[in-house]
């Protein structure tokens, strides 16, 4: 009984929502949009079967023409929606206009025909479209301000049923003059429709304009409908950008593939087209339940439409573009969600301009405009790539748009929503009411951080090296034989690798592709610290930290990494700031995200069981000192509590541990990178205290030259001046505690070094980097009174690590540099030959080989040579021909070489030398 | 005017803290504002951590000099030699420090902290004489300590403005407050002959010597009159020596302009230490000396002494040399009872630091003929010794320079990274105690002022060692607006030098060696720079308010609320 009163009352208010919300106008529009797609579908369909395959490729590229020049129409339309006077005055200037362009471009079709490979005629039948198109983008904008809606399904419906019914006996009689002629005379159908159906039915007078308060007054309204056209007309261009770019540098094929993905994803967006139009005029009259509505259903719609592309992927493209290019399949889904995070931005878009915040939509919308195809001419160079740009823009601008605060009232900024996740993130959701100055600036400087960050991560990159082949060749495997290899061959838990798992088989095995799990965890880690810095000390704290963090050698070094280190950093990070909270406000939130991101930590390094020991020494002091006081009690269980999460969720982890240890003492290691301060040691390879020196200038300024590094050492008494600017200053516990997550790993470390030199080694404490950047940022704040000082001390800190990440990433000399991808890619243009045979050393370089240079006949070092082999290739890592024995094998192999086939010509690499022995 | 603070704990120290000021137009006085340091001795948990501290400090610190006073070491043995000697010196200062501060034994039912305060009805009938010696100081510095000394509570106080400088306006200003106006004819003896002049015109059994810059609370004679205790002479089973009581109650010199002007700032976080745990700690082991202001004195000791010695520039450390000599004790108030101005400019810190060095370097061949008991000469010379600090600055900042120029240096046979190890820990545990010890009040400023001063202390001791005449200079109490090069001279000549070597050593080489010494010349270079900005660049000394984030931001309150 009280279930079925609960069921009604939601019902009932579900209802209420949608009513309120305008949601049957958007569910008709919807549907007819629906039907349109079908309809036009359908059209497609039938030219396909009719027309032969050269007029149906005119026709193809007819209809393509003929959508570009409805995008500046269906701007017109949205800027109509927003104010019906504007709508009115559209329509009298739009035709006139069209109307002219259209016999500039009948008079031009010879040369426009040559351009597009159209033949004449249907450049002109082009032309002819042009004032129909205009007359029915501002017509349609006109019935979108009156909620005409019987009017807008009308036209929708009416286009293609016109296209089909004319279409089928013109293309049966004219080819594809005939199914172009069909095309336009659809449009003049809709614009007919739109223009007489709504106004002589009086419809339109019913829903007439109406008169509840409207959010923006009239002298705004023009310049609000102004921005929503062109905001329109940048989200067209921004859906077409991939396609232009992957036409220019992809090969044909792959070319073809991303068409046949932007078909389908056009009209994914073409669903939810009419969405936006629809909330134009009710969020014009401030109709906050309007705009949530539309914000749901551009998202459900988008998100069905993804699930259904990425599970019937193959039969989806089969049908729409061929066998051939099925093979686009795998990426489907995923742009198909960037889609439907297009049409989510675009409901944003419409919302912001009507809310009076046109001017950060515009913002965003122009730089995402810009963003795109620059990332796409650097990155897009494989369909997944071009796919992972596509989607991560357009992520990003959705996102922003969607959780940006809200726009300053009264001219004043003011604090974000209590809802708003920006405002969360930037601290300033508690205080609604108070004048927090900055918010949206602080707003876009984070999205400014990140973009940096990414950019940075992504504009100088480098080759694999030997320990990302292999994890690359194992995310390759069934998962279970993944989980398997690592038992017996790695020394890692497995979180980053099924990440890295998921990743190829969504966007396949490209650099870009391999490392995209570190370049999100790392470009998260600007706002995390952000986030880590305000919740620890205060406001500047938190945004020096995350703008150190943005350019910070180390943090961008293992972004471009295709290893689990990022990962540690950010779930380090967020453990230490979800340990705050749940310290000081002890939410079961707080307690539960610490002992989610410190499973997540066990998940990804087993090293990060030192940061975690420190935090829960932490949380007991604390347990004690409460409990002295008399009220721990609650503390004490929750963190019992959070503390066993922690245990039961890193429990399945043990046995693979315990496999990958049996596993490690019983082999040699491999490949080691240049060791931090090993150059500078006094006794030999073993630790020296100038190696803690090293690794410390490596976690802050970067991995340079060995001897930049022991000259960066020698530096230390600086140190003493920043022990001596902290007299005075007092201490916190949260800064102990962060102190405590930097020394306690890296002394643990040090004296396990002793034992084994190469586990003293950053990479294993990498979690302490993002706290010192913390730390540092905190040093910086504390130190500088002045705001003036603060600044000038703060660019002078961001200079030195500029410098220190430019010569991280461009100097050659960096011993962690292994140009594998370089030597290979010289061996194959010196060499392109089939049967030419490369030999490595050590063999441990197989999977590295195997991911440049799938096709060349490669073997390890010692292998038989075959006789008929055009030119021989020895190929060696440097720091393993300072090894004796293995810098003997290499050294007789050659010889033996050089004897057959005379001297070999020595080429180096970064850390990389090979022979050529033709 | 009433400026009133109500302690927190209502069980602890309930009493209304007032300064009382003639009008309101001293108002804007920083002096009557309420002072924000508290030099109580710190808990129970924070001795033990400072003597934990201290005990490691002390392993280090043998590690240090194990590994410095090898032979093997030797490298240049002159530079050897002038280098083992700094340390040395400096060892010796800092395990004086940790000995005074860290293991000062706990003053139990003697710390005046913990007692009740007396009822002031018991001490009405004691008469006190409250001097206030001036010489050129303006009217409205001398104005609020004359009607803050008039408005003394709990005793018979008799003011007298002791004036030096014949000036009639301190003739009116005493006549204003109902105060008593005493000049002399003969101004010799500077301030000590000033004082004794007044003793010989004043009887009462008390004597409060304030500066004329030093507004008193009320409550200071309340707070200071019991500790004197009883005055009959008693005799020490230990020593053998005659006791008669403490002699003088000293108390913190409190400079209530270190919030508004940065030299006064470092100035005062070297009072700070030295009023907090340094003072405490040779209170504990009746060694506190007087500091010539804010301090009571008990006639019959000054008597028994025949007054302030004339002859010293540091009268007051003279004074109690001899007084500890006699038998007499001393005490110490840990808390705030007046409230004085600091130096505001450098040149007034260095004239300042000039005369205490001056005077208590000049002092070592008297601390060691004079007959005190072991523990007490051995603070009187750990105090006094502390002005040669600036010989070993000296040191420090050479040795770079001589590696850099000439490539010689004092130690040999080992790497960089061997005496890292060796001296890391000494470093780091020392600047640890300071701050432990200090309770965070020596700050970064005022040891860049305290190193940029270091010529003073060589120039001082070697007047000392000259017996150069030095005369009583005292301290402004305005801040100059020009610039300061005569102050800086030195520190400029020796920045110049660090630079010049730094150049040459990044031109010349680039090995970690010779980068060590380039680094430890920026390291110098840098906290001179700092100590010596005031005097240079008009405006520094000035403190603008921090900026505050807005105060209802959610980190600043959550980070206050749990104590971070």
């Amino acid at each position: 009984m009280s279930a079925t009163a609960t069921l009604s009352e939601t019902t009932h208010r579900l209802r209420s929502r949608v009513r309120a919300g305008g949601g049957q106008a958007q569910i008709a529009t919807v549907g007819a949009q629906f039907l349109a797609g079908v309809g036009n579908l359908l059209v497609s369909l039938i030219a396909a079967r009719l027309l032969a395959p050269g007029a149906y490729a005119d026709v193809v590229t007819f209809l393509a023409l003929y959508l570009a020049v409805h995008v500046p129409a269906a701007a017109l339309t949205a800027s109509g929606a927003v104010d019906a006077g504007q709508a009115d005055r559209l329509r009298r200037t739009a035709v006139p206009i069209g109307a002219a362009a259209a016999v500039v471009l009948a008079l031009l079709s010879p040369f426009v025909s040559t351009m597009v490979g159209l033949p004449v005629g249907l450049v002109v039948i082009l032309a002819a479209a042009l004032p129909g198109a205009a007359g029915l983008g501002a017509a349609r904008g006109r019935a979108y301000a009156h909620h005409d809606v019987r009017t807008i399904a009308a036209s929708l419906v009416a286009e293609p049923v016109a296209r089909a019914g004319v279409g089928v006996v013109l293309m049966l009689r004219f080819g594809a003059t005939g199914a172009a002629l069909a095309a336009v005379l659809g449009g003049y159908v809709a614009w007919f429709i739109c223009s007489s159906y709504g106004l002589a039915s009086g419809l339109a007078s019913d829903a007439g304009p109406s008169t509840r308060p409207v959010a923006v007054t009239d002298p705004t309204r023009r310049r609000v409908a102004r921005g929503v056209a062109a905001s329109f007309v940048g989200l067209a261009v921004l859906q077409i950008t991939d396609l232009v770019i992957a036409n220019a540098r992809l090969t044909d094929l792959d070319a073809a593939r991303f068409g046949a993905l932007s078909t389908i994803g056009g009209a994914a967006v073409f669903a939810t087209a009419t969405v936006p139009l629809v909330l134009l005029p009710e969020s014009a009259r401030g109709n906050e339940p309007a705009r949530r509505l539309a914000t749901s259903i551009a998202l459900g719609i988008g998100l069905c439409i993804a699930v259904t592309g990425a599970v019937f992927a193959r039969p989806i493209l089969s049908i729409a573009a061929g066998d051939d290019l099925a093979d686009a399949s795998r990426w489907l889904g995923v742009y198909l969600l960037a889609m439907a995070a297009i049409g989510v931005a675009r409901v944003q878009v419409a919302t912001k301009w009507t809310a009076g915040d046109g001017r950060f939509a515009g913002f965003a919308l122009g730089t995402a405009v810009v963003a795109l195809p620059v990332l796409q001419i650097l990155l897009g160079d494989s369909v997944a790539d071009v796919v992972i740009v596509t989607i991560a823009v357009a992520l990003a601008l959705s996102l922003v748009l969607t959780f940006a605060p809200p726009p300053p009232l009264d001219g004043t900024a003011t604090a974000a929503s209590p809802t708003s996740l920006t405002g969360r993130l930037l601290g300033t959701e508690r205080h609604a009411g108070h004048r927090t100055f900055g918010v949206r600036t602080e707003t876009l400087a984070l999205v400014g951080l990140c973009t940096v960050a990414a950019a940075l991560r992504l504009l100088t990159t480098r080759g694999l090296w030997v320990d990302e082949a292999i994890s690359v060749r194992q995310a390759q495997m069934p998962f279970g034989a993944m989980l398997a290899d690592l038992r017996l061959t790695d020394v890692h838990p497995p979180l980053h690798h099924a990440a890295l798992w998921v990743t190829v088989r969504m966007f396949g095995t490209s650099e870009f592709a391999v490392r995209l799990p570190s370049l999100l965890a790392g470009v998260a880690l600007v706002p995390v610290l952000l986030w880590t810095g305000r919740i620890i000390y205060d406001r500047r704290t938190g945004w020096l930290a995350a703008g150190l963090a943005t350019i910070a050698p180390f943090l961008v070094w293992y972004s471009q990494e295709a290893r689990m280190y990022t990962m540690f950093m950010l779930f380090a990070t967020v453990a230490v700031g979800a340990q705050v909270r749940a310290i000081r406000r002890g939410h079961r939130a707080d307690w539960l995200l610490y002992a989610a991101s410190s499973a997540a930590l066990l998940w990804t390094q087993y090293f990060a069981l030192l940061p975690i020991l420190v935090q829960q020494v932490a949380f007991a002091i604390v347990a004690v000192q409460r409990g002295r006081r008399g009220h721990g009690r609650r503390f004490t269980v929750d963190w019992i509590a959070s503390a066993g999460i922690v245990v039961a969720l890193a429990l399945p982890v043990l046995p693979i541990l315990h496999d990958e240890f049996v596993a490690y003492t019983g082999r040699s290691s491999g490949l080691v990178p240049g060791q931090a301060g090993a150059a500078t040691s006094a006794i030999g390879g073993a630790i020296s205290i100038y190696a803690v020196g090293a690794n410390l200038i490596w976690g802050v300024w970067g991995y340079h030259a060995d001897g930049t590094m022991v000259q960066l050492t020698a530096f230390w008494p600086l140190l003493m001046l920043a022990a001596l600017a902290l007299l005075g200053r007092g201490r916190s516990r949260p800064t102990m505690l962060l102190s405590a997550l930097v020394v306690v790993p890296l002394a643990a470390l040090f004296v396990v070094g002793a034992q084994k030199r190469d586990l003293f080694e950053l990479r294993y404490f990498s979690g302490a980097v993002p706290i010192a950047v913390l730390l540092l940022a905190r040093f910086a704040t504390v130190i500088a009174r002045a705001r003036r000082t603060l600044i000038a001390g703060s660019m002078l800190l961001a200079s030195t690590l500029a410098v220190g990440l430019v010569d991280q990433q461009l100097n050659g000399a960096n011993p962690r540099l292994y140009d594998f991808e370089g030597a290979l890619a010289e061996v194959d243009r010196i060499d392109g030959t089939d049967d030419a045979v490369l030999l490595y050393e050590p063999t441990y370089l197989g999977d590295v080989i195997d991911y440049y240079a799938p096709d060349l006949d490669t073997r390890p070092l010692g292998a038989p040579v075959p006789a008929d082999a055009s030119t021989v290739w020895v190929l060696a890592a440097e720091n393993v021909l300072d090894e004796e024995v293995a810098s003997g094998r290499v050294g007789a192999v050659l010889a033996e070489l050089e004897r057959e086939r005379g001297d070999a010509t020595v080429r180096r690499r970064p850390n990389v030398r090979f022979w050529e022995l033709p | 005017m009433t400026l009133t603070e109500r302690h927190p704990a209502a069980g602890e120290r309930v009493e209304t803290r007032s300064f009382v000021t003639p009008d309101d137009t001293l108002a804007d006085d920083a002096r009557l504002a309420t002072p924000r340091w508290d030099p109580a001795p710190p808990a129970r948990r924070s001795r033990h951590r400072a003597r934990l501290i201290a005990l490691v400090g002390l392993i280090t610190v043998t590690a240090y000099l194990i590994w410095l006073l090898r032979p093997s070491r030797v490298g240049n043995p002159w530079l050897f030699g002038v280098l083992v000697t700094a340390e040395l010196f400096n060892v010796a200062q800092a395990l004086g420090f940790w000995w005074t501060c860290a293991f000062a034994p706990d003053r139990g039912a003697a710390d005046p902290h913990r007692d009740p305060a007396p009822d002031v009805a018991d001490l009405a009938d004691v008469a006190v004489d409250v001097f206030i010696p001036t010489y050129d100081e303006p009217v409205d510095v001398v104005a609020p300590t004359v009607a803050a000394a008039v408005a003394l509570r709990g005793a018979d106080v008799r003011v007298a403005l002791l004036d030096d400088g014949d000036r009639s306006e301190m003739r009116a200003l005493a006549e204003r407050y109902g105060a008593r106006y005493i000049r002399r004819d003969e101004h010799t003896g500077a301030k000590a002959g000033n004082i004794n002049h007044a003793l010989g015109a004043t009887s009462a059994p008390y004597v409060l010597v304030l500066d004329c810059d030093h507004v008193p609370l009320p409550d200071f004679l309340v707070r200071t009159l019991p500790l004197f205790g009883d005055a009959s002479d008693t005799y020490d089973l230990h020593t053998g020596r005659a006791r008669h009581g403490v002699a003088y109650v000293q108390t913190p010199q409190y400079y209530a302009n270190a919030e508004s002007n940065r030299v006064a700032e470092a100035s005062w976080s070297q009072q700070s230490l030295f009023f907090g745990a340094i003072a405490r700690g040779k209170d504990a082991r009746g060694a506190m000396f007087c500091c010539g202001t804010n301090v009571v004195f008990r006639r019959t000791a000054l008597d028994d002494i025949g007054g302030f010695p004339e002859g010293s520039v540091t009268e007051d450390f003279e004074l109690s040399i001899a007084l500890h000599e006699r038998g007499w004790t001393s005490a110490y108030a840990p808390e705030v009872l007046a409230s004085g101005l600091g130096p505001e400019d450098v040149a007034s810190y260095v004239g300042q630091q000039h005369r205490w060095a001056r005077g208590c370097v000049g002092a070592l061949p008297r601390i060691a003929r004079a007959a005190l008991p072991a523990r007490i000469k051995l603070q009187y010379l750990l105090s006094a010794s502390y002005f040669l600090t600036g010989w070993t600055v000296l040191v420090y900042l050479s040795m770079p320079v001589f590696r850099i120029l000439t490539g010689a240096q004092p130690i040999a046979g080992s790497g960089a990274d061997d005496f890292l190890v060796a001296f890391a820990p000494y470093f780091g545990l020392a600047v640890l105690a300071v701050a432990t010890i200090g309770g965070g009040a020596y700050t970064y400023s005022a040891y860049a002022l305290a190193t940029t001063s270091f010529w003073v202390h060589i120039h001082a001791s070697t007047k000392a060692l000259f017996r150069r005449p030095s005369r009583f200079v005292v301290t402004p109490k305005t801040a100059s607006s020009d610039r300061q090069w005569r102050a800086v001279g030195p520190p400029l000549v020796a920045i110049g030098i660090l630079t010049l070597a730094i150049l040459v050593g990044l031109l010349r080489d680039r090995d970690a060696a010779t980068l060590n010494n380039v680094a430890f010349a920026m390291l110098h270079v840098v906290v001179l720079c700092h100590g010596m900005a005031a005097a240079l660049v008009p405006g520094t000394a000035a403190i603008t308010p921090p900026h505050v984030e807005d105060p209802a931001e959610p980190a600043l309150q959550s980070r206050e609320s749990c104590g971070g």
